[in-house]
């Protein structure tokens, strides 16, 4: 592959890790609200808006991991077929595969910047503490599109694969991002 | 184009879709999208829910259980409690036939009490009794296999992961369904024990016996395993009292397992952080699939296909029994195929009103379910379980693995029967429930 290809692929490793760890930090805010807040109810001080909280932390969670799950091809296949076969064949039906999940979720990218810019027009907010909605919808949409340039860059490395029959290996299902 | 035909042909596509290798929740997606934006007949439409669906699943408060229990399973799972909950069952059972197996077992249904996936359990008992068993001798087939079977029932004792899941779907209570898995899971512990039992009196040389331990020592072992006890008593305790939700002990769950880790000096920054990144990944995944898996709901409902299917089955004139038997039936063939999680979500939206309308309890069916499941975690060619341990034992052939595993394969679909049979096995516990809430 070439340096700009390369690096494509650096920026993208980097970017999907640091915004799953901004998401593992929301994970863990997540989990010591619901700790407080039972607790605090024994005590008669539950923590006030803990299910509105929650609530848009999961949709931060959800998105800002899933470029990273994308990216490291950690998003769960049937392969029991698909190994019987060459690698180059394995490579021309991963650009099959890779348009139609590109296409669709262009469509998904696409309606949730929709559903963000909703939220912004009706001044959505939260029941108890009256937080906007919207930026949460806008850091939802925004994450989402690395889900659409990691399948592109896969897309690509598919296709470098099925016309040169050497394959490239990017990312690793089980990464952490731990060095 | 009547809804039937459609839906037969987006059927057709969503298999030939995955069978080329396209991720499952992609291919669920965009076959239910394609397919409601042609019954609607309105693209806009069509567009318009599949934002919203994108957007509302993320955004759900009731969903906030699944990465909190998938936290505490790992936390669990890197706090060294699988070592000290096999040894512990060792010092009691460690002395018999088969000492270790049965250790394994009991090690594995102590662990599935705190982790939720079956293959987190089979994946840290390899770690912890693998090499005890190879110490001892043990014949390969006996020690691998009673790792892959133990491991299963990871998801029946709760937390399950596949049970949210299932309770999310078919909207049954979630706490329900935790609790009416906990005597199957009990019962599916003894079963896995008296096949090593049975197993090793024909052929005692397969698991030999360990040592003797002394009263001192069995009341010892206590000392290293009361934690976890504690935090399944206290995490599902409070299901059953109803003092919170299932949202809140997956809250306290993962808090108590950190804490556990915490005592036992084996929690690292870098170990919490590996667990908080495991469950964000898992966690995209798993609701990359959710999200696809309710889009392709949608279609099934606009369609009318399960309500198609069930009138179909009603005129096929079979008794309540054989319908069931062979939805079962159609689960074990899926499960050769398909994981755990994928088969669940896929099958769930299609088998449920069906099973519904014949009037079975649909907390009953989602433990049977589960069963299945285990069932498909051990069998050929895709038993995942098995796929784990192979990973983790290079060494040991596949088809050995395979070979020991079929005893415990015959033991689970003996109680699969029985539970078929019995549905108050697993029924009677949520009912009791009822009074504290």
């Amino acid at each position: 592959m070439n340096p700009s290809g390369g690096f494509l692929i650096f920026l993208s490793e980097r970017v999907t890790l640091w915004l799953a760890r901004a998401g593992s930090v929301g994970l863990a805010i997540m989990m010591f609200l619901t700790l407080a807040d039972v607790v605090g109810r024994i005590f008669d001080h539950p923590v006030a808006g803990t299910v509105e909280l929650t609530e848009l932390i999961m949709g931060m969670i959800i998105y800002l991991g899933v470029g990273f799950t994308t990216f490291n091809r950690g998003h769960i296949r049937v392969d029991i077929l698909i190994t019987m076969m060459s690698t180059r064949v394995q490579a021309a039906l991963d650009v099959v595969t890779h348009v139609i999940a590109t296409v669709f979720i262009g469509f998904v990218v696409w309606r949730l910047f929709l559903q963000a810019a909703s939220r912004v027009e009706n001044n959505d907010q939260t029941i108890i503490w009256e937080i906007p909605v919207w930026p949460v919808a806008y850091v939802m949409a925004l994450a989402s599109v690395l889900m659409l340039t990691s399948l592109v860059l896969h897309l690509v490395i598919a296709a470098r694969a099925a016309v040169t029959g050497q394959v490239m290996v990017v990312g690793d299902p089980s990464s952490t991002g731990a060095e | 184009m009547d809804p039937i035909t459609l839906a037969i042909i987006v059927f057709l596509v969503l298999f030939l879709l995955l069978a080329i290798g396209l991720p499952i929740g992609f291919a669920m997606g965009v076959t239910g999208f394609v397919g409601g934006s042609i019954l609607l007949g309105d693209f806009d439409a069509a567009l318009f829910l599949l934002g919203q669906t994108a957007y509302e699943t993320a955004i759900t408060y009731n969903l906030s259980i699944v990465p909190l229990f998938i936290l505490m399973g790992y936390f669990a799972s890197n706090s060294g409690l699988s070592e000290a909950l096999f040894n512990a069952c060792n010092t009691w059972l460690g002395h018999r036939r088969g000492g270790l197996g049965l250790a394994t077992i009991g090690g594995c249904g102590a662990f599935a009490a705190i982790c939720g996936s079956s293959l987190a359990t089979a994946a840290t008992m390899t770690q912890v009794a693998l090499p005890e068993m190879k110490r001892y001798n043990y014949a390969d087939s006996l020690s691998t296999g009673s790792i892959a079977a133990g491991g299963t029932i990871g998801i029946l004792i709760p937390p399950s992961i596949i049970l949210v899941l299932y309770g999310i779907l078919t909207e049954s209570n979630i706490g329900d369904l935790f609790l009416a898995g906990f005597i199957p899971g009990i019962l599916l512990v003894i079963t896995f024990m008296l096949t090593i039992s049975v197993v090793t009196r024909i052929k005692p040389e397969l698991g030999p016996r360990g040592e003797k331990t002394t009263i001192r020592q069995k009341l010892g072992a206590f000392k290293n395993v009361w934690g976890t006890v504690v935090l399944f008593l206290l995490v599902i305790g409070g299901i059953y009292l109803g003092i919170f939700s299932p949202e809140e002990a997956a809250g306290i769950g993962a808090s108590g397992a950190l804490g556990l880790a915490l005592l036992a000096r084996t929690m690292t920054r870098r170990v919490f952080v590996n667990c908080l990144m495991e469950t964000v990944r898992t966690t995209s995944m798993i609701f990359t699939i959710l999200i696809g898996a309710i889009l392709f709901n949608n279609f099934l409902v606009l369609s009318e296909v399960p309500n198609a299917l069930g009138g179909w089955i009603e005129g096929l004139a079979l008794s309540k029994t054989m319908i069931l038997l062979i939805i079962l039936l159609i689960y074990l063939v899926l499960g050769c195929a398909l994981d755990s999680l994928a088969m669940i979500l896929l099958t769930i939206p299609i088998f449920f009103p069906v099973v519904q309308n014949l009037g079975y309890d649909p907390v009953w069916f989602g433990i049977v379910v589960v069963m299945v499941v285990e069932l498909g975690l051990i069998t050929p060619p895709i038993g995942m379980n098995v796929f784990i341990i192979k990973g983790m034992a290079q060494d040991v052939a596949l088809g050995r693995i395979y070979t020991g595993v079929l005893p415990f394969v015959v033991s689970l679909i003996i109680l699969i029967g029985i539970i078929v049979a019995f549905p108050k096995i697993a029924t009677w516990l949520p009912s009791t429930a009822a009074m504290f809430r």
